[in-house]
């Protein structure tokens, strides 16, 4: 791991000099050398000794690492000061023991209190580092409102790595009471405006933690949950893989509180050229924020997307197109003859998937699409997904007394018992018995047959 | 945080490897090689989880960037990191190619030391980085110019260093905006949206405060009804009254921009790095003036002919001029000729990308010009129909689409004695079309 540390280049022929000496076996010799390079004159110097030495993972060395660094976590110079804040993580790595007996953690906290805003953002992250590693589970430092104060302060003037590793800290605080909770949410509003997406992300994650304790100011909770929208649709412009964290993050938030971006379905519409992560989490946020008002538009899209290249994103629009109908029930109409429209292309995976669905929307809405049936049970050669199987064989069963030819399509799927799958063998059961209960006088012969293949020559044992 | 960072070639050859951590192991660099780089179907993630450690990637120009780690660690950092790290190393020595890689390695290893130590991302900003990490060996430095650069590293202002000094001060603005478009077959916008940024040159001594002022609609409100209380005029609708303004959805601005100062008075002031940066990054979704309009017209006759018409219109100006016009026109995969009319401009079919490209080289506003194809088809045998991919266009024009402009922008140095009215400033608009689909 630190091989590749010592290359030569003139500021760093230092520390080839400090390498050979640390080889040696002389003990005075080791500490000195360490030593010698941390009281350099130079800054840079010091910085680069401390840094170096936090990567040099022998136990004999160690010890000597202590008073050097001690001293370092002092400097005058904030550059230093930083490194020096790493280094203690990194020595924590090494040995907690250490860090815990030699006192460390404490400096590390007055660290918090720096002037300098790097210097207290390294600390942050060093600290909430080691918080999580602690090997007793319990945080090793308590963030309380005073540090929480300093982080804000700190927060405006960080670079936007030490933006985002304080808010990765405040996201870990819980206020204690409302008004608290309120002031940092002022606090931490303008980051929304920040170029770099992580800074942003974090930032909404504070301000959905606090919203909660602020739940009785409706006002308030409305006012942020405007503020929020504009930066989260904003983070769809970015590179792909930004977008598709931040979608992730963004189902994630419309779960919890779908009207932040209930008026924002066009900006989730799929673009022809996005990789196919962002196109399938973009399907699941449209379905999720799809309403009475905006399904017609939705709808639209969707049977778009059913006329593309990629299996898997048109088998999710198809499924979409049936959860939409589920969701939004005055449009279930609308639904169904898209899905019958996408049947007529005959397009394999298509009708497999449109099929499935549209069993689940029969379940939701009894005796209300019958009419399709007809042309559902033209498909019946072109199954050959188990799923697909078992949701043309549950439909015959529960509408047996529409279809005519019912004993005969079951007939014809009874043939091929102990090919079929598990799933649909079940089905076949449950539907043939329906088909008894409401015809009895045909289909005794159906019966008898399905059990004895049920009960006799199967091994699965739910079956017989 | 990260534990390890890897760069391969597109054949999968490592070409830079470093490890932050203990608990990534030699075998990490192998598990994202077979089964990310080599894996036979095509990316499904940027991100992939194998054996608990998690690989974060990005690709760029045949280069595979990949940060490891196995700790629950803040995603869009990650990437935005990687990202940066792509930005930086452009910087230092322009394109991204496995040779520039070959060649700066040492340089690469000393910049990934500073700006990820212990895989925590510390002050990556290019323009401090040169100062002290160079190409060449470094000359030693004064006493007072250490302090200054590890000042700088920290400081309050790390983007800019003290003491810069120019003849001539001047800054130049450049406001580059993206429209998107998306138009159903019938001509209904089904989504518009323009994501403009301003870049700004600046060449001004010393450490100058700048304000910027826009036509942004909130500002224009707060000044008309405030003009509109002294003169006893009621009508503070500044649209009304003539002046054009601009909606802005949301906007993001440099680190240099006091956000605070934005959040409650909605001004725009800052301290600019020397140099060129980008200044802010906005976006628009209302009254955006959309340049061109495609009108398809698609027919096909019987199994083996397609007739295309298109329509282009502008509409802009008459006295500007839009330039670089690229309409691409999809074409099925079984096309085996094209017959093609057009009156302005050249079209070609290139076959290599199943399209009928036409370019037009400059176009003034307010005209209309079309193309006709006849695409004779080879018979196949598949049902599949032929889905139909939108028609994009490509083009630039020298006005902001939003109706963004600037409307002022100050420069205060009390230190030294320039004034505002002294430095030169220069603005130019430029509109480029994004991902400006017609559906057909």
């Amino acid at each position: 791991m630190t091989d590749s540390k010592y290359f030569t280049t003139t500021k760093k022929g230092e520390i080839f000099e400090l390498k050979s000496e640390l080889n040696s076996d002389k003990k005075e010799k080791k500490k000195e050398a360490v030593k010698k390079d941390c009281e350099d004159s130079n800054p840079l110097i010091r910085a680069l000794a401390v840094r170096t030495m936090g990567c040099i993972r022998v136990d004999k060395i160690t010890e000597y690492l202590c008073e050097p660094l001690r001293k370092c976590l002092k400097d005058e110079d904030p550059y230093v000061r930083k490194t020096a804040a790493v280094c203690v993580a990194k020595l924590y790595d090494i040995s907690a023991s250490m860090v815990e007996d030699q006192g460390f953690l404490d400096q590390l906290k007055d660290l918090l209190s720096d002037s300098n805003p790097m210097v207290v953002a390294n600390a942050v992250e060093a600290l909430s580092e080691i918080n999580e590693a602690s090997v007793s589970g319990q945080p090793l430092v308590e963030m309380n409102a005073p540090t929480i104060n300093k982080l804000l302060t700190a927060l405006n003037e960080c670079t936007e790595w030490g933006q985002v590793f304080i808010l990765d800290a405040l996201s870990n605080y819980s206020p204690r009471d409302a008004r608290e909770a309120h002031s940092i949410c002022e606090r931490i509003t303008p980051r929304l405006a920040h170029a770099n997406a992580a800074v942003v992300l974090s930032a909404v994650k504070v301000l959905m933690k606090l919203m909660e304790m602020l739940s009785d100011d409706t006002e308030l909770v409305n006012t942020l949950s405007r503020k929020l929208a504009p930066p989260l649709v904003t983070l769809l412009s970015a590179e792909p893989e930004v977008q598709y964290v931040a979608l992730r993050n963004i189902n994630l938030v419309v779960q919890k509180r779908p009207d932040i971006l209930k008026h924002e379905m066009k900006v989730f519409f799929v673009k022809y050229n996005d990789p196919i992560y962002v196109k399938l989490e973009k399907l699941d946020i449209m379905i999720r924020l799809a309403s009475q008002a905006n399904i017609a538009q939705v709808l639209g899209e969707l049977k778009e997307y059913a006329t593309e290249v990629d299996v898997d994103f048109v088998r999710k629009a198809v499924r979409a197109i049936g959860r939409c109908a589920i969701k939004v029930e005055p449009s279930a109409e609308r639904c169904v003859s898209t899905l019958l429209e996408l049947i007529q292309t005959k397009v394999n995976y298509v009708v497999q998937e449109a099929i499935v669905v549209i069993k689940d929307i029969f379940r939701k809405y009894p005796n209300k699409y019958e009419s399709i049936i007809s042309t559902l049970c033209e498909n019946l050669d072109t199954l050959d997904e188990p799923e697909a199987r078992a949701s043309m064989v549950w439909i015959v069963g529960e509408y047996a007394e529409r279809i005519d030819n019912a004993d005969e399509l079951l007939d014809s799927f009874l043939e091929g018992f102990y090919d079929e799958n598990a799933q649909v063998q079940l089905q076949l059961l449950t539907a043939v018995v329906k088909l008894f209960l409401k015809r009895p006088a045909d289909t005794q012969e159906l019966v008898q047959h399905v059990l004895s293949l049920a009960t006799q020559d199967s091994d699965n044992p739910d079956l017989r | 945080m990260i534990g390890g960072l890897f760069v391969y070639n597109h054949k999968g050859e490592v070409l830079i490897s470093r490890v932050y951590r203990d608990d990534i192991g030699r075998n990490a660099v192998d598990a994202f090689r077979v089964n990310v780089i080599h894996a036979r179907q095509q990316v499904r993630s940027p991100v992939t989880n194998i054996a608990r450690t998690s690989f974060f990637h990005i690709k760029r120009a045949n280069i595979w960037l990949a940060a490891v780690t196995k700790q629950n660690v803040n995603a869009a950092m990650v990437f935005e990191f990687l990202l940066k790290i792509i930005d930086v190393m452009q910087s230092y020595f322009g394109k991204i190619s496995e040779e520039n890689i070959k060649n700066n390695f040492v340089l690469i290893y000393e910049l990934l030391d500073e700006i990820l130590d212990f895989g925590y991302p510390q002050n990556s900003d290019t323009g401090v980085l040169k100062t002290f990490i160079t190409q060449q060996g470094i000359k030693s430095a004064s006493k007072e110019e250490q302090a200054q650069i590890t000042s700088q590293v920290t400081g309050q202002i790390g983007w800019r260093r003290e003491g810069i000094k120019y003849r001539r001060n001047e800054l130049f603005l450049d406001v580059l905006e993206y429209v998107n478009l998306l138009m159903s077959p019938q001509g209904q916008v089904l989504s518009a949206h323009v994501a403009g940024k301003v870049v700004m040159k600046s060449y001004l001594s010393g450490m100058p405060e700048c304000k910027f002022g826009i036509n942004d609609k909130i500002v224009m409100e707060a000044k008309g009804k405030g003009n509109g209380g002294l003169s006893g005029n009621t009508d503070s609708d500044p649209a009304r009254s003539g002046k054009p303004v601009v909606v802005i959805d949301d906007c993001q601005f440099h680190q240099c921009v006091k956000l605070s100062k934005f959040e409650t008075e909605h001004s725009i002031s800052f301290i600019p790095p020397d140099g060129e940066f980008e200044l802010m990054r906005y976006r628009t979704t209302k009254d955006i003036s959309l340049p061109f309009r495609v009108i398809p017209l698609v027919r096909e006759v019987g199994r083996t002919k397609m007739e295309v018409k298109v329509v282009l219109k502008s509409n802009f100006k008459p006295s500007l001029l839009g330039q670089k016009i690229e309409v691409k026109i999809p074409t099925p995969l079984n096309t085996s000729g094209v017959q093609l009319i057009c009156l302005k401009g050249k079209a070609k079919y290139k076959a290599s990308e199943n399209a009928i490209v036409w370019k037009i080289k400059r176009m003034a506003g307010m005209k209309e010009t079309q193309l006709s194809a006849e695409i004779e088809l080879l018979e196949t045998d598949t049902k599949k129909k032929w889905t139909r991919p939108p028609i994009s266009m490509g083009f630039e024009v020298p006005f902001a689409p939003s109706g963004f402009k600037v409307r002022y922008l100050k420069v205060f140095e009390p230190k030294l004695n320039y004034s505002d009215h002294d430095v030169i400033k220069w603005v130019r608009y430029i509109g480029r079309s994004g991902l400006y689909e017609t559906r057909c």
